[in-house]
Parts: structure tokens; sequence; C-alpha cells
């Protein structure tokens, strides 16, 4: 199959990777442990964006503040709309972070890092500390893509955990 | 924004196969090779090269240097000149009128108005200083990602084009389905593609 045939046809796969985090994210209190054992925080922040229908048709609809966690944020879902990028509080054994991902290209904007009592102030952190902290939250994302996508690719998908989804889009 | 220091934006890339041994030894002739060349004193519209990721002014890599630890750590540069349309469109109006005045008997035809066109437009550019944008690239040797510290299309597609001619390595960016695919080898792209959607929607049954 063609790489960029293959990336357009699965895109759906990235929007619900973002809404399985946020759903993991309220169902385990802000805290998911990963395969290899360490812990890692998420929360959503304020901003999700919404989108319906495709190309020049579709319309996409921004959420910010309260909106994000509002009934009708998750009704939208119940609607079809597709979750195209969210934010979130990421806080890993090494830093938190503020970012929002989007689902089509992985690609994260607005990353800053996040007020945290577990950690230092490190603004005058050297460059190779901060590059390594970079790379520590690719390898979180990695491995909570990877999480995703073993339940995705399960019988516990359609058995136990898209159930269990669409109960909780059901009670927002 | 920058991946430097402060906030930042972030697109994940990784190489289509494994560098061949001993290129890494060479990264830092290969960059020098597509230095960012200055355009300020030519009429060209765009000029993209590396520079110090910590000076945008230093092609010669003599602050920070491109090596941090096990990261590659590159400034992408681009300057360009961007003429409006409605100023190109006015300037070239005016030419267009003074050189049909010296030869009121012959219209000037479509070719001579295109001539026109170009020579006003190398005229603006070459009026208009360069503005000058930088962004950051931070290669993981230890890993194999590739950090492009941008997240709009615009800056993907000139990063791809300097990176391939730099390298010749391709650059794919780790969009989530193929990000899917490296992170669980056993099901390659074919594997994935037999998933369908989820229905979110549907409650009663669950199924």
């Amino acid at each position: 199959m063609d790489v960029v045939t293959a990336i357009k046809r699965l895109e759906f796969l990235g929007q619900e990777f973002l809404i399985w985090l946020w759903f993991m994210a309220e169902r385990q209190g802000g805290v998911i442990r990963l395969p290899d054992g360490s812990v890692v925080g998420i929360e959503p922040i304020n901003v999700m964006t919404l989108a319906s229908g495709q190309g020049p048709t579709g319309f996409t609809v921004a959420c910010r503040g309260r909106q994000v966690d509002s009934p009708e944020t998750r009704v939208a879902l119940q609607q079809g709309r597709r979750l195209t990028r969210a934010g979130f509080r990421v806080r890993t054994d090494q830093a938190a972070w503020h970012l929002t991902l989007d689902a089509a290209t992985g690609a994260l904007t607005g990353v800053r890092p996040a007020p945290d009592p577990e950690h230092d102030d490190d603004s005058d952190e050297d460059l190779l500390a901060r590059l390594l902290k970079i790379r520590d939250l690719a390898a979180v994302l990695d491995s909570l893509l990877k999480m995703f996508l073993a339940i995705r690719l399960d019988e516990r998908w359609e058995g136990e955990e898209l159930p269990a989804l669409r109960r909780w889009i059901a009670s927002g | 924004m920058s991946l430097l220091a402060g906030s930042f934006s972030l697109s994940r890339y990784r190489l289509d196969q494994e560098p061949p041994p001993g290129f890494f030894s060479r990264v830092r002739d290969l960059v020098a090779r597509f230095a960012f060349v200055d355009i300020e004193d030519s009429d060209a519209e765009a000029s993209v090269g590396w520079v110090d990721a910590a000076d945008p002014y230093d092609p010669g890599f003599g602050r920070l240097g491109i090596n941090v630890g096990p990261f590659i750590v590159l400034g992408l540069r681009r300057d360009a000149r961007t003429i409006s349309p409605a100023v190109l469109k006015k300037y070239t109006e005016l030419e267009t009128r003074r050189l049909q005045a010296e030869r009121p008997e012959r219209p000037l035809t479509t070719h001579h108005r295109r001539e026109v066109r170009e020579r006003t437009l190398a005229r603006l550019r070459g009026r208009l200083p360069a503005a000058t944008k930088m962004v950051h690239v931070v290669w993981d040797t230890d890993t194999g990602d590739i950090f492009l510290g941008a997240a709009i299309a615009k800056w993907r597609q000139v990063f791809e084009d300097l990176f391939i001619n730099t390298f010749d390595l391709i650059p794919i960016l780790q969009a989530p389905p193929l990000a899917a695919a490296r992170l669980d080898p056993e099901r390659d792209l074919g594997a994935l593609d037999r998933l369908a959607p989820a229905n979110l929607a549907r409650v009663v049954g669950d199924r």
C-alpha cells in the first residue's frame, strides 16, 4: 500500500488515539501506568478542535477553557464529529509539559514546560538537559500510542474498551 | 518559538533507512555544503540553508557548533522577499504605461507585458530587504528521531527538501499510522489497513 494513501486512509487512528487519551485520563484519574512500569500524568487542558465532514465541505469547531469538558463536546463526538487536535498536560519522570497534539500529523504545538511541584524550576537548564527532556516526552508519547494500538488491535477493543468509551462519551 | 528555549512546536521524523557506515563523521562537511547563502546583494526571491542553531546569522557554526551530546543541532534558515500581488500589479501597470507612452503607435504584446512584469518583479525584489526566519532541527543519533521545530506544512516541505539535498536520506513524517507501524513491527501498514473507524456513537447493545 502506498504510504501517502495509507496515512490518509488511517487518519482516524490519530483521532481515536486523542479520544482514548482523554478517556483514559478521566477514567484513571489522570494517571496512566506504562508497560515498562513508569507512570505518566495526563490531563486534558483547554484546547480541542472538532471537525465535521471532509475537505471543503467540512468545518471545525475549536473549544477552549471550560467548553472542553462540557456536555456539548461529548455530544459532538456522539454526533460523529472527529477530534482533530487536543491539548494535554503531560507529566513524566523528568518534566511536565503543556502541549497540543495534532491527530493527522502527530505534530505538537504550543509545547511549554508546565508548572510542577515535583520538578525544579529549570529555566536555566542547559541545552543537553532540555533535549533529553524532549526525547523523554517523545518516548512517552510513543509508549501511549503503543498502548492504544495494543488495545485497538486486540479483541479487548470490541469487547471491553470500545463499549466503555461509548458509555463515557454518552455520559457527558 | 524554539526547540532550544521557551515554548515550541514539533514535527517528528525518522529516516526511511539506516544511514550508511561512517555517515555521522561526515555530517559537518555535508551540512557545510548546504550552509545558508545570503541574498542581500541579489534579487533572488528566497534562500534556504543551514546555520548555527544559536545564531541565525552564522553559517559557519562558530557559536554552538552542531553536536550537543548525542544530538545534531542545526538552524534551518529561510530568507524570503515577498512582494504582494497588489504592489506588483501597481508597479507593472506604471511601467507598462511608461513604455507604451514611448511607442504609442505599437501596442505592447502579451510577451512584452510578461517581460515587463518579470523585470518589475526583479526590480522590486532588489529594493526589498529579505525577511529572515529560522527553525531548529534536532537529530537524536541515539534513537533515530529527527525533530523539526515547526508544525506547519510549509516549513515541513522546506525541511524535507533541504534534508534530502544535504544528506541524500529521506526523512519520513511520523504521522500516527506510520508511528504505529514502527512501534509494532509485527503489524505493518497493510495489517493496520484492515482497521475501520470505530463507531463511537452507538451505546445500546454496545456492538
